[in-house]
């Protein structure tokens, strides 16, 4: 998968794992926040996509404090991904 | 003890596919399940609090019925935060969502447990949804009874006034399992105005729907 | 707060011992009862630290004198174990004065539940175990057991359930329902459990450390606390000279986030602050805390700015006991008021195990040595829980 096309599916992974109701992948800029400003999440929603990176790319995170960068914005997520993958 | 004059000024009746507001009918919707009734009535009461969505049946019903009694004296609730109590029961505890994670931690072919669902299995995250919402950061908890118990609902309140400083009191039933709903909310506070707090009243309030 | 309220009864069992004296025993050699499970079969095995009781349900079946084939689940158990020795220990029956029992659980027969998920569709011989999921069974079968028909309800309220129990009791207490109340909390182990706060990464691989720099979080437990309060009105030292008196208690709402305390110290100071402010007693007079200290980097943060807020400079002597038992949820406010009660019969405080080097924020650590021959007059136990419910209680040295 190219990183547009992994950014659109995280999107719609974020919005449906995160019960964002009444969003659209199109409503998610990548590059804004996703913690504090920008889509407001909380640190529940932080653990949840710690279970998506698992269940949907095998991707294991041990210390929830490495998430703090990792989450930054769906692009950091994207790149972290990516990176793993290689 | 001599008890200050306590009345009941708003009440909340959620059952079946209605809810009431002191006693008229504010929304009623056949669904095809009670996430989506629970889903509707938050879009009917014009509600902007995106958190709902994350929140398991019982937290949303919570929220939804503090709303109809809270939601024109929310500026005021602020300024008592500490003089406001709440005490909510039911029988069934957090059972519907409990369920759930259960099963999320049973399928050794997709576990997954969610962290999300986890939260919501006890009770009274419904109740700290209210308190975070509305800030109420006075005496609060969470109690399990085999059915309504209008008479323990009574004594409790009495119990929180018997503290001078308490201003007003959320007190009720949020009864939640599956598809089958069944609250009474209501607000009791220091004032000649409303139906007097009794047994027998808490009793009717319940029964009459 | 007028009406004085009399602790006769103390029952608890857990990870460092199945009666209160044995528990006190383990206090008092400072031997931790966290090891890794044998009893629960769950993925996490070896894994996490906990608190497990070393006994199976067939153990408790017999300890109880209740056959096999009554199917009572482990919390329930437990919970049997704790107010049989409560109620025995205040000497007076079930049926002696109008008494409320008031038990607390979060995990009530999940344990047999998620053992026998897969199984019920086609065993009808396992249909009871879900008949009794539900926490106020626990209870109900709790007051059987112990011929108990008056007033029963359980709270559930996450880690301050049997705080809030003890509180509700005093509080029919005062009110004049009942004379006596027994009050505590049980939980037993549970994958779902486990598998819960994992997945909210709240467990620490290693022996947990509360108030340490380098805390990564809890070892859970399991066991039940439950003590017996008594109104003055039948109060007789003749019968049963009170263990200490509840002095005060208060419970409030940090209305910040559903399993976070507030970081400014919110919930933990305004528990406390109140629970004093009824009692009437100035800051300075306390003895000893035992805290919520469960080891995870947000509680024991917030629970030091509270006692920061409340007390200055000069916190009082304070431990987390919970690298003895593990956190056992419900059970934890009822173990812990067994726990800050002993403090004040042996003049002991109990040392705060594991830690090392604490939050230099702060200018006041925890007593890492048991230290004796103190002089224990009153003590403050903190419970706080999920949905940012935070419990106090204040216990006094009895002179009636």
């Amino acid at each position: 998968m190219n990183k547009p096309e992994l950014i659109e599916t995280l999107k719609g992974q974020i919005i449906e794992r995160l019960n964002l109701e009444g969003m659209q992948t199109s409503d998610i800029n990548e590059n804004e926040p996703l913690f504090g400003e920008g889509l407001g999440l909380d640190s529940i929603d932080a653990l949840e996509l710690i279970v998506l990176l698992e269940k949907e790319y095998q991707i294991k995170i041990e210390d929830p404090k490495e998430g703090k960068k990792i989450f930054h914005s769906v692009n950091s997520l994207a790149d972290f991904i990516i990176a793993q993958k290689a | 003890m001599k008890s200050p004059a306590l009345h009941i000024t708003k009440h909340v009746r959620i059952k079946g596919d209605k809810i009431l507001l002191n006693g008229e009918i504010v929304f009623q919707s056949e669904s095809i399940n009670l996430s989506d009734f629970l889903n509707s009535a938050y879009r009917n009461t014009g509600l902007n609090y995106p958190k709902y969505f994350k929140m398991d049946n019982l937290a949303k019903a919570s929220i939804l019925a503090a709303h109809y009694i809270l939601n024109d004296i929310e500026q005021e609730i602020q300024t008592k935060s500490e003089r406001i109590s709440i005490c909510l029961s039911n029988s069934s505890s957090s059972l519907d969502t409990d369920l759930k994670h259960l099963k999320s931690v049973e399928d050794p072919s997709n576990f997954f447990p969610s962290p999300a669902v986890f939260v919501y299995t006890l009770p009274n995250i419904g109740l700290g949804e209210i308190c975070i919402k509305y800030k109420i950061m006075g005496e609060n908890c969470f109690y399990v009874f085999e059915k309504f118990n209008a008479a323990f609902l009574s004594q409790k309140i009495h119990i929180s006034f018997a503290d001078e400083n308490t201003e007003m009191m959320l007190a009720g039933w949020v009864e939640l399992f599956e598809n089958d709903i069944d609250i009474l909310l209501f607000l009791t506070e220091k004032s000649e105005k409303g139906l007097p707090l009794e047994t027998e009243i808490i009793e009717n309030l319940y029964t009459q729907f | 707060m007028p009406e004085k309220i009399y602790i006769t009864g103390l029952g608890a069992i857990s990870a460092i011992g199945d009666s209160v004296n044995e528990n006190l025993q383990s206090l008092l050699a400072a031997r931790s009862g966290i090891s890794h499970l044998e009893f629960l079969n769950s993925a996490h095995k070896n894994e996490f630290p906990i608190g497990e009781i070393k006994k199976s349900d067939a153990d408790f079946y017999q300890l109880l004198g209740i056959p096999s084939t009554a199917k009572i689940n482990r919390t329930t158990l437990l919970g049997m174990q704790a107010v049989k020795e409560a109620l025995a220990s205040s000497n007076a029956p079930i049926d002696a004065f109008k008494t409320a029992l008031i038990s607390s659980t979060t995990v009530g027969g999940m344990t047999q539940t998620e053992k026998y998920f897969y199984d019920f569709d086609h065993d009808l011989s396992l249909s009871s175990w879900i008949d009794k999921l539900d926490c106020g069974d626990s209870t109900r079968d709790i007051a059987n057991y112990i011929n108990h028909s008056g007033f029963l309800t359980t709270i559930s309220t996450a880690c301050s359930s049997a705080a809030n129990a003890i509180i509700l009791g005093a509080n029919l207490i005062k009110m004049g329902i009942v004379d006596r109340a027994i009050c505590g909390g049980t939980d037993a182990l549970s994958k779902f459990t486990i598998n819960g706060f994992n997945s909210l990464m709240l467990l620490e691989r290693d022996l947990c450390k509360p108030f340490d720099v380098d805390r990564k979080g809890l070892n859970l437990g399991e066991g039940a606390g439950f003590i017996v309060i008594e109104s003055e009105r039948i109060y007789n030292p003749s019968r049963k000279k009170a263990y200490a008196q509840l002095l005060g208690f208060a419970n409030t709402n940090d209305a910040f986030h559903q399993t976070a305390a507030n970081p400014d110290g919110q919930g933990a100071y305004s528990a406390m602050a109140k629970t004093l402010a009824m009692a009437n007693i100035e800051p300075s007079k306390i003895s000893y805390i035992n805290c919520h200290g469960t080891g995870t980097p947000n509680n024991d943060e917030s629970e030091s700015k509270g006692m920061h807020r409340l007390f200055g400079d000069n916190v009082p002597m304070y431990s987390s006991t919970k690298p003895f038992t593990g956190h056992t949820l419900a059970a934890a406010g009822g173990l812990e008021a067994v726990f800050s009660i002993l403090a004040i019969q042996n003049n002991t405080v109990w040392p705060n195990l594991n830690s090392k080097n604490f939050i230099p924020e702060f200018p006041f650590k925890p007593v890492t040595e048991l230290k004796t021959e103190q002089n224990i007059q009153y003590v403050l136990s903190n419970s706080f829980g999920f949905g940012g419910n935070n419990s106090s209680l204040l216990f006094g040295r009895n002179h009636d």
